[in-house]
């Protein structure tokens, strides 16, 4: 493809310099040897490890030879480790004298996976990974074995996506759960997983998952030289990722798709993006994204398609309507009154007759309250959630228009403007939509409809300039193209729908070769 | 990605940039009042003339491939007579880019914001041209791709409105041609065919960053013909509407022909959204302009225009307060010398002059190139 080699100065793939956990610790000053007396290890673990209650090292015999286990309590699940490790260690069971650290594990352990850690960077960090680790005195290296098991939550419904019809499982904070949930859906050899570790202190798992057949090498090239340039203490959530790696902070709008939901991701890993999944955060990011994806929910793909294309549509003008709507009212109530209906302006304005403030500080004021509720609603206890509520629609809503303090048309468009902005089914793309209304409240009351339209022309132009990895923000609308219209505003027929994105360019732009078009079977020989 | 110093934009941006900044102006002032009511006869004849136009500006940018005007007009004169008349060409462009700012700021201040200053206005639009020319004819193409749709259905819809709201007359035509083919050629040139399609000339700094710039000569005199159509729909809605006498009183012909829309006894006054739907065609236009005169100065100084997109943009806006004391001066100016003492020097007589220079030039480029190549 000559414009991505354009896009992306194509550079052939370097052997990974990734930064591996081990050579993390190494920033640390925590010292890479292992010894081969046992003594020296344990103390240099027991020293690592102090004022940790939960670490433990339990000293054993291997006939006359010292060793030890050690791990850390909260991180396995004891009954296993008792069963498939400290048992079989037990100096009652026969068995023969083994020595050598392989032959311990042939023996002793055959069917717990393993890793041998010959380096005490390796040590550590096993065991801070939940592993038991057996060392033995006078061997060369230890061995590692994996317990797991430890406590997390179910697979449970989307809480931020939900659907009506459609699968209904979402992620979880456990990464392999997660990633077990996109492997089930894609049955591919060519579905690659590859791990990186971010965070200086909390060397988090994150792993990118793409289709090698599909994703545009330079695209996956570039979201791997960003996630390598991640320099930051800790990440906690796929959150600190996003803006990590965007290409622009400036901006209201987020240039990350997020996600909670596996079917979607892996539409998106189907398209030919890249999902990032970092270890406790149910929420996985697929990179690169366009505006109109945020407009689609996986759910588009289950219903009839002009149900909806129609539901889409709906989406965009709610968009529309929470953007400018409480700024229109302004505009029109204060500047223009010409343009509305002589009855409906008429009504308006007997509304208005006892209201002590002009427009623009009436809808402040009601936007900033509706603000208010809504994150009271979002961080107060579910408890009080009731209370909340009540006060919120009769208090403020009945009792402030009765009190003569706002209008009736205004606690409409209020209310109406902040269902609307409830639409869009990234909830992300919503906050940005918060933002830029209040600004557009103050241009509408400064400029009138003007300000309004300049506002929207500059915020396109904005919109137009920002990419996400590379890839224009507004593509298939801004960089035009005809034949990606099929999954934008509408959706067409899922076996008309033969092409994945050219604006991803995909290694294979072709979702399937012929066109089958479903029809019932030909009639024969001249009906009944 | 943003390194890279020159910038491409589609065959499809360059029709709709074209396409904007046809109709942009024209949507506020009109064309062919004087011709009453065959002034879209007038339309049609400056239409074809200005398609062949357009083509002998292309024909001339495809003798140097991926040069703009002035590395053109540098070639041909030599350096320093190169940049007298770049600098010619950069005082046209920013100058008529002040004037069209100005023409909507008259427009704003007359039809919507009475008793705004008319400061405002210019500071306020020609901000948004700077900010969008900041970011690069990149950006400038893809908003023009956003806005289009908006643009071409409202003018659509405009006709039709007229049509339903029953206003729609088609006597108001007649007498075609009462007058003789003699008023309408005397009109079309030097003023409609230097207004609006001769003003495409600016197109010569844009079309050398089209990315397919062998298919840029079609497309482009397309897009003339397509919306010299659209202009003589407008001008017919107009003159269908208001009748010719109106229509030569009237300061904003499709406004007021906008004014007789009443539909449903809901919609009425959309004069007012027409305004709106002009002020994307105007901001296309000055940024035509303003990109033409800063490209210009780019070459003549060696200096990366983005630094001089704030002053220039701040300077433009000045002008297009200053350049008359009001309207009527405005529009006089505009009917009387800007077509004989502007239009034509730059639009046409230039490029004429320039075209054997340059032919000649590319050919003797050529031979040497070619004894270069045998030795």
């Amino acid at each position: 493809m000559g414009l991505a080699d354009f896009l992306f100065n194509r550079r052939k793939h370097k052997n990974n310099n990734k930064i591996t956990a081990e050579e993390l610790f190494q920033q640390e000053n925590i010292s890479k040897k292992y010894y081969k007396s046992l003594e020296k290890n344990k103390k240099q673990i027991q020293e690592l490890f102090q004022h940790s209650f939960d670490f433990t090292i339990d000293p054993i015999k291997l006939g006359d030879t010292d060793a030890c286990v050690c791990y850390l309590g909260t991180m396995l699940s004891k009954d296993t480790l008792t069963n498939k490790v400290l048992n079989s260690l037990h100096p009652h069971n026969d068995h023969p004298r083994h020595k050598d650290i392989s032959s311990i594990r042939d023996n002793y352990f055959p069917t717990v996976s393993y890793e041998y850690a010959d380096t005490f960077h390796k040590v550590v960090w096993n065991v801070l990974n939940g592993y038991a680790v057996i060392m033995v005195d006078g061997q060369g290296k230890a061995l590692s074995l994996e317990i797991g098991n430890v406590e997390k939550r179910a697979i449970t419904e989307p809480s931020t996506q939900t659907i009506i019809r459609g699968p209904k499982e979402a992620f979880t904070e456990d990464i392999n759960t997660n990633i077990s949930l996109i492997r089930k859906r894609i049955r591919n050899p060519h579905l690659k997983f590859e791990s990186f570790y971010v965070g200086r202190d909390t060397k988090t798992q994150l792993v990118i998952g793409y289709m090698s057949s599909i994703t545009n090498a330079d695209i996956l090239e570039e979201v791997k030289k960003r996630i390598e340039k991640i320099d930051i203490g800790g990440v906690l959530d796929s959150g600190n990722i996003e803006e990590l790696i965007s290409d622009k902070s400036f901006t209201p709008f987020p240039l990350i798709f997020n996600t909670e939901r596996p079917d979607s991701i892996c539409g998106h890993i189907m398209e030919g993006k890249v999902a990032l999944i970092l270890d406790g955060s149910p929420f996985v990011l697929t990179v690169p994204s366009v505006l109109t994806d945020f407009f689609e929910s996986s759910e588009d793909y289950y219903q009839p398609f002009l149900m909806s294309s129609f539901i889409r549509l709906i989406r965009y003008i709610s968009f529309m309507i929470a953007l400018v709507l409480p700024s229109l009212y302004v505009a029109l109530s204060t500047f223009h009154q010409e343009l509305m209906p002589t009855q409906l302006l008429l009504s308006i304005q007997a509304q208005r007759e006892g209201v002590p403030f002009p427009a623009v500080i009436e809808i402040f004021v009601m936007e900033l309250t509706f603000e208010i509720m809504r994150e009271a609603g979002v961080r107060m206890p579910r408890a009080v959630g009731q209370t909340v509520s009540i006060v919120g629609a009769l208090v403020i809503g009945q009792a402030a228009v009765e009190a003569g303090l706002v209008s009736n048309v205004l606690v409409i468009i209020v209310a109406f403007t902040a269902i609307a902005s409830f639409v869009s089914p990234i909830y992300n793309f919503s906050i940005s939509t918060r933002l830029l209304r209040f600004i557009l409240i103050l241009f509408s009351a400064i400029f009138g409809l003007y300000g309004v339209l300049l506002f929207l022309i500059v915020m396109v132009i904005h919109l137009v300039s920002l990419r996400s990895i590379g890839i224009p923000y507004l593509a298939a609308v801004a960089p035009f193209d005809i034949k990606e219209q099929d999954d934008i505003f509408v959706r067409f027929p899922i076996w008309a729908n033969r092409k994945r994105p050219s604006y991803l360019y995909p290694e294979s732009p072709m979702k399937k070769k012929g066109k089958h078009i479903p029809s019932p079977p030909p009639a024969k020989g001249g009906g009944k | 990605m943003s390194k890279k110093l020159v910038e491409n934009i589609s065959l499809w941006q360059l029709a709709v940039l074209m396409f904007t900044f046809e109709i942009g102006s024209v949507a506020v002032v009109g064309v062919g009042t004087d011709t009453k009511q065959d002034a879209w006869i007038a339309v049609g004849v400056a239409t074809v003339l200005g398609a062949g136009l357009v083509w002998f500006y292309v024909y001339l940018l495809q003798q140097l491939p991926g040069r703009n005007l002035f590395e053109m007009i540098t070639f041909c004169f030599g350096k320093w007579l190169g940049k007298i008349i770049g600098l010619l060409y950069v005082y046209y462009f920013l100058y008529i880019s002040a004037r069209v700012l100005r023409d909507f700021c008259e427009l704003i201040t007359s039809v919507i914001f009475e008793s705004t200053p008319i400061e405002v206005i210019s500071i306020t639009m020609v901000g948004i041209c700077a900010y969008m020319l900041y970011l690069g004819l990149e950006v400038f193409g893809r908003t023009g791709e956003v806005f289009i749709p908006y643009v071409f259905t409202f003018i659509i819809l405009i006709g039709l409105a007229i049509l339903f709201s029953g206003e729609f007359e088609l006597k108001n035509l007649l007498p075609i041609l009462g007058d003789g083919f003699g008023p309408i050629l005397k009109h079309v040139f030097p003023r409609l065919l230097t207004f609006p399609f001769g003003e495409l000339v600016t197109f010569m700094v844009i079309i050398p960053y089209v990315s397919h710039f062998a298919k840029a000569a079609k497309v482009s005199v397309f897009t003339v013909l397509v919306s010299g159509f659209i202009i003589i729909y407008g001008t017919l809605i107009e003159i269908a509407s208001l009748g010719a006498r109106q229509m030569e009183r009237t300061v904003f012909p499709l406004l007021s022909a906008a004014r007789e829309i009443s539909l449903l006894e809901f919609i009425e006054r959309v004069d007012l959204i027409i305004v709106f739907v002009v002020m994307f065609g105007i901001i296309t236009k000055v940024s035509v302009f303003l990109y033409g005169g800063l490209k210009g100065l780019e070459h003549i100084m060696n200096v990366p225009y983005r630094y001089m997109v704030f002053p220039i943009s701040m300077i433009i806006g000045y002008i297009a307060i200053q350049i008359s004391a009001n309207n009527a001066e405005h529009i006089e100016e505009g009917i009387r010398f800007i077509p004989l003492y502007m239009h034509i020097p730059f639009q046409i007589i230039f490029p004429i002059l320039m075209a054997p220079l340059l032919i000649w030039k590319v050919k003797k480029q050529k031979r040497r190139s070619d004894a270069n190549g045998s030795r």
